[in-house]
């Protein structure tokens, strides 16, 4: 008996395609492959990976189609890779795991067991985006991981401050691999070495080193800085040395999303390209538009278990002490907000009548003056707050990030000596800051929202963080706590979110809210309605106190 | 029986997911029956007036998208209902609200504060 058919299905140039399939075929194919367009008409095409076989391979047996020999055993063995890989992980991850023995560590030293299962899912799939917790210990992992000859020489590429803390303190402490930190953006001879270290900041002037495919394996740190894909040319070099970098390819961060989910897309193209299929096909797969050419990750959990399942990505959590948030809303001075209002309507009439550069301006400069209104309009009154906490000798790292904020709260708070840690502050002026705080020369240290990356120190003098002003990026606000909330800190950390109910403030927490809420579905699918712990009782037992004081 | 200064001190203590009004919605039902308030889902008011939760008196609709005009002419709406003294909106968008429409007590429920 002949065994009826439903079309053609065709290997051709790394995709899959469907050819002559019958109008309900075709609907059950688009409803069971999102990413191909709703609009489309046959020949269907998908880009081949491993779980688009599996998956293709499954709607076959349903719906049978005319393939070739060589193409079915191409699918079969696509198919069976990936079934293979997932039961191979899947091994790995079981709580009762014996990893096999691990050497290449200093004497006495060697990764924890839950570092060596990541090192073993890294070098079983060959590419891994680590977003394991602050803490769990991501370096010593991604150290562990190409600490072998197949892996050397190694390109860990690191943000541009932390480049000689990797080499002092990670890859000469952990190992014995001869490290070099690569200088400038001007390509020279390299001297002979197991790992280079690069930073953002240079790898675009050494995508002809990249190209020559010298490196075996590549980590990307804190891989968020690479979100907006080869648009940049930090992007660009890195998506060349990744290509080139096949036996290992790593990403490490906790916070791999700062805005909105599709951010993940282009950092999943450095780990394994193609893994989310082309651009195209993951924003019909995954994405709504939000306007502004942005998109919104649908159903952000769905990603997420996705992305567990293809063993692309692992993520463990610390159980640590939660942080005490408290949010506090102050009022907003209209009259402050009042004076700037006719440079924000020449702005706004730009951005809805300029041409297309003076529209993509206006706009740029109407958020800042936005921000920054709303900034000067509370400034008075996060100042207000702030007092308290110094009266009652408590250090406070506040955090903003308009000079004209700061300048308020220097003229507001200056009795208590403020220091500055900001972008306008030269590296060692900075220092300096950093260190009359620690020393408790001061109560009180006043930062930019996104001056502190990597900022390690003031978790010894310092457990409360008030955020006078609101960044676009939520992770900006967790890196910004998490230089109080870090290894060495003895007490509970407490942050003061002093939002107002004018200005910009409600439409940005309506924007951190979603991006929030899209990051974790994505990092953390399925982890279920988190409930916030805020206790206020210290806050305003500090309060009664300070008005007591006022009034005697 | 809860007040709305209860409800909303209640529910602006968590992280809701925002992308999805259903799921969001589901999740409000859990932390509502978590702190043991006794709730209705999508009382009917009218024909095409079903907020998406009641307790008492207290009308809870929650928005994740959708056009501030259209939100609050909704709100309007509800609000000509005599069996309502109160209505939140548990919304993600920046908006505002008058205190009162009709005589009833309108409520903001940020719930992108949960995520700060």
């Amino acid at each position: 008996m002949t065994q009826t058919t439903y079309g053609q299905l065709i290997y051709s140039k790394g995709k899959w395609e469907l050819a002559a399939v019958p109008p309900h075929v075709a609907i059950r194919l688009k409803s069971n492959f999102q990413r191909i367009p709703k609009t489309s008409t046959a020949p269907y095409s998908l880009t081949d990976t491993p779980d688009i076989c599996a998956d293709l391979h499954w709607f076959i047996q349903r719906y049978p189609v005319e393939i070739s020999v060589p193409d079915m055993k191409r699918l079969t063995n696509g198919k069976r890779s990936f079934e293979a890989m997932r039961d191979h992980v899947e091994r790995i991850l079981l709580p009762d795991y014996q990893p096999p023995a691990f050497s290449g560590f200093r004497d006495g030293l060697a990764p924890y067991p839950n570092q060596l299962q990541a090192i073993e899912v890294s070098r079983a799939r060959g590419r891994l985006l680590l977003m394991d917790d602050v803490g769990l210990g991501k370096t010593v992992t991604a150290l562990g991981a190409i600490n072998e000859g197949r892996y050397l020489p190694a390109a860990i590429v690191v943000e541009p401050h932390l480049a000689t803390q990797w080499r002092d303190d990670f890859v000469a402490k952990f190992t014995t691999l001869k490290c070099h930190v690569i200088k400038g953006m001007k390509p020279y001879s390299l001297p002979s070495a197991d790992v280079y270290i690069f930073r953002y900041s240079n790898i675009a002037g050494w995508v002809d080193i990249f190209a020559q495919g010298i490196f075996r394996s590549v980590i990307f740190d804190e891989i968020q800085q690479l979100r907006h894909g080869p648009s940049t040319a930090k992007g660009a070099a890195a998506q060349i040395l990744a290509h080139h970098a096949g036996t290992l390819r790593m990403g490490l961060s906790a916070t791999p999303i700062f805005n909105y989910g599709d951010e993940i897309f282009p950092i999943i193209e450095l780990i394994e390209p193609g893994a989310l299929g082309a651009r195209d096909e993951f924003i019909r797969e995954w994405c709504s538009g939000s306007g502004n050419g942005k998109y919104v990750v649908k159903d952000p959990d769905a990603l997420g278990t996705y992305l567990r399942e293809q063993h692309l990505v692992l993520r463990r959590v610390r159980s640590g002490r939660p942080i005490n948030t408290i949010v506090h809303e102050v009022p907003f001075d209209q009259e402050v907000a009042d004076s700037a209002a006719d440079l924000a309507n020449t702005l706004a009439l730009k951005v809805m009548t300029g041409s297309f550069v003076e529209r993509g301006q206006a706009a740029r400069e109407l958020d800042m003056l936005a921000r920054q209104i709303t900034g000067v309009a509370k400034a008075r009154h996060v100042a207000a707050y702030v007092r308290i906490l110094l009266e009652s000798g408590i250090p406070v790292l506040l955090a903003g990030w308009h000079r004209e904020v700061y300048d308020i709260w220097l003229k507001e708070l200056g009795q208590f000596n403020p220091v500055m840690y900001t972008g306008t502050e030269s590296p060692a002026a900075k220092d300096r800051a950093k260190a009359a705080f620690t020393a408790g020369e001061t109560n009180l240290l006043i930062i930019s929202l996104r001056s502190g990356a990597g900022l390690d120190g003031l978790q010894k003098r310092c457990y409360t963080a008030v955020l006078g002003e609101l960044d676009w990026s939520p992770k900006v606000h967790e890196q910004l706590i998490g230089r109080l909330d870090r290894p060495g800190q003895e007490s509970e950390v407490t942050a003061i979110y002093l939002p107002t109910n004018g200005g910009s403030d409600p439409l940005i927490i309506g924007v951190l809210g979603l991006k929030a809420s899209q990051s974790r579905g994505i990092t953390d699918p399925l982890a279920g309605v988190k409930q916030v712990y805020s206790d206020e009782s210290r806050i305003k037992l500090l309060a009664q106190q300070y008005l007591k004081a006022r009034a005697a | 029986m809860s007040t709305p200064q209860e409800i909303i001190a209640i529910l602006q203590l968590h992280r809701f997911p925002l992308t999805s009004e259903k799921q969001c919605q589901a999740a409000i039902a859990k932390a509502l029956e978590d702190a043991g308030t006794a709730f209705d889902r999508e009382y009917r008011l009218g024909e095409d007036d079903i907020p998406d939760f009641r307790i008492g008196s207290a009308f809870i609709e929650v928005k994740v998208g959708g056009s501030k005009s259209a939100i609050f002419r909704q709100c309007k709406r509800y609000c000509r209902y005599e069996e309502v003294t109160d209505l939140i909106l548990a919304s993600n968008i920046a908006i505002g609200l008058p205190a009162t429409v009709n005589g009833k007590s309108l409520w903001l429920l940020q719930l992108g504060r949960g995520w700060l």
